[in-house]
Parts: structure tokens; C-alpha cells; sequence
């Protein structure tokens, strides 16, 4: 199907078909506002995707839009709430949540993109394909789960806008909390207040701001100034509490 | 008396220490460039010297060389940043003399000469814009209070929203009713404080409440607010007596 995007009816519709869904009617997917005039709207270059394609991971569906714009000037959509809410309709039978059979979508803004500054980190496809565009492979660990699953560490650290900024913290998150061998998190990356945890790395990050330039410190530079509460998550890092007794 | 402790010893740019502009551009996005006036007594010539651009999620990062010899880049394109709002301009200076890039000296949040009004505690700031062949748009995607967009092709178009009686004539009761409706149907959180001060606005020109789960009483709530808004500054005569003494 070629490219379009939805103009203010089409995401009225499709908000609303969302909130049908989580009162607990059951509708089929309005895939009519992907490409019917009064819902959608020509874009400016002339690409198809396939809309039957099925993606294991979210990380899969960045990968796949990357490559799909690899040669597209995308600047005029950027934070273009109609754009990116038009692929969240077309995958959005993998995307919604299914319980007991029954179709059980989350908040509406992680579908239609949202004004809402606080919201927006939510969006399943607009902050999926900012990742893997940004990050490429580092980007694999906020993004392994099905493409159902929001990733709790992904919003909590798209949130912070100043630490996206910064390689350095997003590819040292990586080595510290995802599991290569099981393909997703290491037990106790996504708590909230435990030593080590996701939390406490962007509470970690946050402070050191206020005295390193984070964004030109590397990988390595910024793994040495790594407190030892994070030793449990350093599994291929060399331990704090080991370099401080040398 | 509230104190304020600085442990770090970091400076604060201010403003006045770097004034950001626009230049003339054929280009699809803008150019920006700084007029410096640093204290560079201050810091150490050798420090390093950034800007970064950013707009809700887009973020990107500009190298201006060093306090002691400060070259602009050549690309100050804003491409890959939203452009859909304001952009926003972060200085910082840093001493990558030691290891970790030492943060100096910062400034947050500044805006080009004559993309804003500055005024943020106006309720509606005015800031141009390219929007086609629209003339004015509300913006209501800047995470804070609606903005009124000028086309950037209206020559002093900030000006004469402030000053030219056609202008405010015309635009300002469709605002109005705009940014009303935003509020009673987007946007109903009535915690948000955009939501407090429009409301308390609006009931400046009517005497009762709006029933926003009632779309034919919120319509004519609304149309009394901007009768009452168009009656109190006398947008009719106002044009009407303008006219005539042109």
C-alpha cells in the first residue's frame, strides 16, 4: 500500500474506534481511513510498505520503516501527529494487546500520536522508529519485546529528552541491562527503586549533567565513572568494587 | 530569603551572551546563526563551545569550536530537528582538557530574534512560521500554551498582529474560538494550567459555564465568549474607522 497519511477526521475515527475497543465492544480495525480521501491525505514522495507483514519485535518494525526511508527527506514529517499515526492503524492488529481472544488496546495516545509533550514518548511507532533511526542495533534492548508489549524502560527513558541526546548513555543502558542471550531484559533492569535499576541509571545520569557534557563522553569514559551499585548488571564490564580494590 | 547553592561552579550563559537569529534561506528549513558577546575572560580560551537545537524528541547538536576562536559551521541547517513549533537553542561550553568533558558554563532555552514574542507570560504568543499558503494557524503542539503561528512569508507579520487593526480584526475572534475548542474537546484536563487561564479568560465575556459533554451547548458557549471578545474591543468598528481613515 502506498504511503499516506491521516488528516484530524481519520485520527478522530481511529481514537475513537480505540476507545470503543477498551469499553469492551469489539469492532474490526477501520483500515478504510488508511487510504479513503476523507480520512487520509497524499504525502509528498511516493513509497509502499507492506501492510501484511508481521514483525516479532518492535525493534523489527523500526528496522523495517529505517530501511523504507533510507532515501526519503522526512523533515516535513517529523512530529507529524497524522504520518505517524497512519502506521500505527496499519499494524495495529499486531500492535494492540489480545486477551481471552478479545482485542484490549492500551491508552489512545500510544496509537494517535499526541499534542501532549508528556504522551508522546508513548507513541508505538513514531518513538520506535526515532530509535532504531538514531541508534540503529543499540537501540534492540528498549525494543526486543513482541510488538504488543510497551516497553516501560523505553518510555521511562524516551521521557528524558536530554539523555536521548547522548550515545554514550543509550549504548552503555544496552551493555548493562540486555541479555543477548535471552533476547530481552536481565532480571531486575525494569524495577523501580532497587540498586542498579533502570531508574536508578537515569536518576545516576540526570546528576551527572549537571557536570559532564554527557553527549561527548564515550561509552567507555562514561562505564568508568559507573557507580558499584550497578556492579549486578556489569556482566561484560569490569566491576567497580574489583577496580577500586586495584 | 530563599538561597541558592552552587556546588559545581558552573557559569550561566545568559541571553544577552548569545543572540540567536535566523538568516535568509532559500532552503525547505531554516538556518540559524549566533551573534557572541561571551565574557571570555571567564573561561578558558580552549574550552569548547556548542549549541544545540531542539524541538520536542528532535535534538541536534552544533560544534562552534572554542571560547578562544569561536567558527561557526558551515551546515546550521536545521534539518532532522520538528520543526512544527519553536525551535529551542542550549549553550554549553565544556573543558575536554581532562578526561571526562567538564561542563563550564550553560544556557537554556533561547529563542531566535523574531520567532517568538519572548513574552511567555503572554497567553498567546505570536512566532512565524512556514505554513504554505495558510496565513495564521493556532499551534497547540508546543507542550504549553497555544501559540498563534504568522506565515513567514507576511512580511513584519508579528508586528502587525500586535499592531494592525485588519489583522486583529480577523484573526483574533477565530483564534479565539479555536483555542476554546481545543480546550473543551482535546484538551479537558482542567489541572492543565492553559486549560485555568483560558477558561478564566472566556468567562470574562460570558456569565455562565460551558457543558463540554454537551456539543451543541459548548458551541453556543462558545460563540457567546467571542461575541463578548468582539463587542468588548469593538473589532467592527475598529476596522470600520481604520478604513475610513485610510
Amino acid at each position: 500500500m502506498k504511503i499516506r497519511k491521516l488528516n484530524d477526521l481519520g485520527m478522530k475515527e481511529f481514537e475513537y474506534f480505540v476507545l470503543n475497543l477498551r469499553k469492551g465492544n469489539s469492532q474490526n480495525t477501520p483500515h478504510h481511513l488508511l487510504d479513503a480521501p476523507p480520512y487520509s491525505e497524499e504525502v509528498n514522495f511516493d513509497i509502499e510498505i507492506e501492510i501484511d507483514r508481521t514483525f516479532n519485535s518492535r525493534y523489527e518494525i523500526g528496522a523495517y520503516l529505517v530501511d523504507t526511508f533510507k532515501n526519503t527527506d522526512l523533515q516535513k514529517y517529523l512530529g507529524d501527529r497524522g504520518f505517524w499515526t497512519w502506521f500505527a492503524l496499519v499494524w495495529f492488529d499486531q500492535l494492540c494487546p489480545i486477551k481471552n481472544r478479545v482485542k484490549k488496546p492500551s491508552m489512545p495516545y500510544n496509537y494517535v500520536l499526541s499534542h501532549n509533550y508528556l504522551h508522546r514518548p508513548r507513541h508505538a511507532i513514531y518513538m520506535t522508529w526515532q530509535l532504531v533511526d538514531r541508534y540503529g542495533e543499540d537501540a534492540r534492548f528498549l525494543l526486543c519485546k513482541p510488538p504488543t508489549t510497551r516497553g516501560e524502560m523505553t518510555e521511562v527513558l524516551m521521557a528524558r529528552q536530554s539523555i536521548l541526546s547522548s550515545k554514550a548513555v543509550i549504548q552503555l543502558a544496552s551493555k548493562l541491562y540486555f541479555d543477548p542471550s535471552s533476547g530481552g531484559f536481565k532480571k531486575g533492569s525494569a524495577a523501580r527503586k532497587s540498586a542498579g535499576c533502570v531508574a536508578r541509571y537515569i536518576s545516576w545520569i540526570q546528576q551527572l549533567q549537571l557536570t559532564f557534557d554527557i553527549f561527548s563522553i564515550t561509552t567507555d569514559e562514561l562505564a568508568q565513572l559507573l557507580p558499584a551499585e550497578f556492579d549486578r548488571f556489569r556482566t561484560d564490564l569490569p566491576s567497580k568494587k574489583l577496580q577500586l580494590a586495584k | 530569603m530563599q538561597r541558592t547553592f552552587n556546588y559545581t561552579g558552573r557559569k550561566r550563559v545568559e541571553q544577552k551572551h548569545a543572540q540567536f537569529h535566523f538568516e535568509d534561506s532559500a532552503l525547505n528549513v531554516p538556518v540559524f546563526n549566533v551573534q557572541w558577546n561571551l565574557e571570555s575572560e571567564d573561561y578558558n580560551p580552549a574550552a569548547k563551545l556548542y549549541v544545540e537545537a531542539r524541538h520536542k524528541e528532535t535534538r541536534k547538536r552544533f560544534d562552534f569550536g572554542t571560547v578562544g576562536k569561536i567558527v561557526p559551521p558551515l551546515d546550521r541547517r536545521l534539518d532532522g530537528i520538528d520543526l512544527s513549533g519553536p525551535t529551542l537553542f542550549d549553550v554549553l561550553i565544556v573543558d575536554e582538557s581532562g578526561q571526562h568533558g567538564l561542563l563550564v558554563a550553560s544556557g537554556r532555552e533561547f529563542r531566535a530574534d523574531g520567532d517568538d514574542d519572548k513574552n511567555r507570560t503572554s497567553m498567546l504568543s505570536v512566532r512565524k512560521e512556514a505554513i504554505g499558503q495558510l496565513t495564521w494557524k493556532v499551534n497547540f503542539e508546543s507542550g504549553d500554551l497555544p501559540e498563534l503561528c504568522i506565515s513567514n512569508q507576511i512580511a513584519n507579520g508579528i508586528e502587525k498582529m500586535r499592531t494592525d487593526p485588519h489583522f486583529q480584526a480577523l484573526v483574533f475572534p477565530a483564534a479565539l474560538r479555536e483555542i476554546l475548542m481545543f480546550y473543551l474537546w482535546d484538551n479537558t484536563d482542567e489541572d492543565d494550567p492553559g486549560f485555568q487561564r483560558w477558561m478564566a479568560f472566556a468567562l470574562m465575556y460570558t456569565d455562565t459555564k460551558p457543558d463540554a459533554g454537551d456539543p451543541v451547548d459548548a458551541i453556543a458557549w462558545i460563540d457567546d465568549v467571542v461575541t463578548g471578545f468582539a463587542e468588548s474591543f469593538k473589532l467592527t468598528d475598529m476596522l470600520v474607522n481604520v478604513d475610513r481613515e485610510d
